[in-house]
């Protein structure tokens, strides 16, 4: 059996400027295979808080009804009369389905792996600062992505039992998504938005540690973490800059 | 009510008193608040026995229809120095969804005399134990008690230092997000002064005289009690406790 969880919530910079939660998380468990997804919006587009669910729910809908995203994305952005840029969000999503599990990156974030003897945690980078929105594919913009990444790095960080590697891949690799392969002897894989990376003074792999440090795996189980790791971070004078969004899968064996 | 494989038995502190509850892998919620009621089922209320049962009652039926039942665990107490340790649950920690009042609460029998202490240790205890084994599993907790009795202390095998040391973890804020402790007086005018003193020492937050027992007041009671409960949960995350709790009925 598997259970599901999501989580999202502003951060210190759009408080105070006024600005929405950006960020958006969906998960969802069907009789043979589940899915988590989350949605970051760009915080310079229009109304990316608007796109980043669109995105999620027409990701959310594309799987469950076998369509293509595409189609979905489109069909409701020009219902809702948004432009190209209030869908400048990034796609980030896992899987898992009795044939393979997979994780999907499509823009910046991060995912905890955690298998029965090990754990991996893994963080997909933007040096420039502009990661891959789904949408440059659907509006056939690849020269504007192009022309932010300034040729800066694009890396994917991997930590195995504290062994870091780095991984540099090309934008044009990360444009057509970066595909992470599941193992079978799976526990849980929890995504998170880059927003995990904006803790002020602590490192994207203990915010990944702390954040999936559950306490029991029942209902509202990341909810229940990520709320209390939040708030005791605060307590601690730490604070958490950018929105963040996490969604979680866990196969209760 | 549910499986006793659903519940735990806890014992308070490193005392004789027990109390169970809802195992915490059986809670999805991201937080509730505790509600505990003692009442007094000694001698002296046999007259109106019926009626506290009926109050009993209207309150949980009130409290299952907010919506913010989900979030809110419930249990009930009756003290009397006839029970070992002066308490007997009717129920230990219970979601609201998880009892049918009018099947689970049976008539009260009534006899002994009254042990106060006894009532609020167990009280207290069973909230502040419940309330950190949720609290240490990321929940967030708050919660709410009422005594309700007619008489003075007369038969604890609690004392008051105990009463007092409970009451006090509650306060700090430590380990709940805020406690409301109120002592209900009924047909206790006599007693009231008592009661106030027994309050201020016990470190219980109010006193509240119910007065003489009628259908309407135990009506107006019962009110008080259910609206008392929506407030603190309302209040959950807030962290205080609710400002919307009445000095009076």
């Amino acid at each position: 059996m598997i259970v599901s969880d999501s989580y999202f919530t502003i951060g210190d910079l759009h408080i105070r400027s006024g600005k929405p939660c950006q960020d958006y998380s969906i998960a969802r468990v069907m009789e043979d295979r589940a899915i988590a997804i989350v949605s970051d919006g760009c915080s310079s587009g229009g109304l990316v808080d608007v796109g980043a669910r669109i995105l999620a729910h027409a990701m959310l809908s594309s799987y469950i009804e076998h369509q293509a995203v595409n189609i979905v994305v489109d069909t409701l952005r020009k219902m809702m009369r948004l432009e190209w840029e209030d869908m400048l969000a990034t796609l980030v999503y896992v899987y898992i389905e009795p044939s393979c599990s997979r994780l999907v990156f499509f823009g910046d974030g991060s995912a905890v792996i955690n298998y029965v003897d090990h754990t991996e945690l893994i963080l997909v980078k933007y040096e420039s600062g502009a990661p891959y929105y789904y949408s440059y594919k659907l509006s056939n913009n690849y020269d504007d992505y192009l022309t932010m990444q300034c040729q800066k790095k694009i890396s994917v960080m991997t930590c195995i039992d504290s062994n870091l590697t780095m991984k540099e891949i090309t934008p044009e690799e990360a444009s057509s998504g970066i595909f992470i392969e599941l193992e079978d002897n799976l526990v849980s894989v929890t995504i998170f938005s880059d927003g995990i990376s904006s803790f002020t003074n602590v490192d994207w792999m203990e915010a990944c540690e702390e954040l999936t440090y559950f306490k029991n795996m029942t209902g509202e189980y990341l909810k229940r973490r990520m709320a209390r790791a939040i708030q005791d971070y605060n307590k601690q004078g730490i604070k958490m800059m950018d929105d963040i969004a996490g969604a979680s899968l866990y196969n209760m064996r | 009510m549910p499986k006793l494989a659903d519940m735990d038995t806890t014992n308070i502190g490193g005392s004789n008193f027990t109390f169970s509850s809802t195992k915490i892998n059986h809670l999805g919620a991201t937080e509730y608040s505790l509600v505990t009621i003692a009442v007094d089922v000694t001698g002296s209320v046999e007259d109106f026995a019926d009626s506290l049962r009926q109050m009993l009652i209207t309150v949980v039926k009130a409290c299952k229809k907010s919506p913010r039942a989900e979030n809110m665990l419930i249990r009930v107490i009756k003290f009397s120095s006839s029970f070992p340790n002066g308490v007997e649950e009717l129920h230990g920690f219970q979601l609201f969804k998880d009892i049918d009042p009018d099947k689970d609460y049976p008539a009260l029998h009534c006899g002994g005399m009254t042990p106060l202490c006894d009532a609020c240790f167990s009280s207290f205890g069973a909230m502040n134990d419940y309330g950190k084994k949720l609290v240490d599993s990321d929940y967030l907790v708050n919660a709410i008690m009422f005594v309700i009795t007619d008489g003075e202390e007369n038969a604890s095998s609690a004392s008051m230092k105990m009463v007092q040391d409970e009451a006090k973890k509650g306060v700090s804020g430590e380990i709940l997000e805020s406690t409301t402790s109120v002592l209900v007086g009924i047909n206790a005018t006599k007693s009231s002064g008592s009661l106030n003193a027994f309050k201020d020492a016990a470190g219980i937050t109010q006193y509240v005289d119910a007065g003489d027992v009628t259908e309407g007041r135990l009506a107006k009671l019962a009110g008080y009690i259910s609206q008392s409960v929506s407030s603190t949960s309302q209040a959950l995350g807030t962290g205080g406790p609710s400002q919307n709790i009445q000095a009076t009925i």
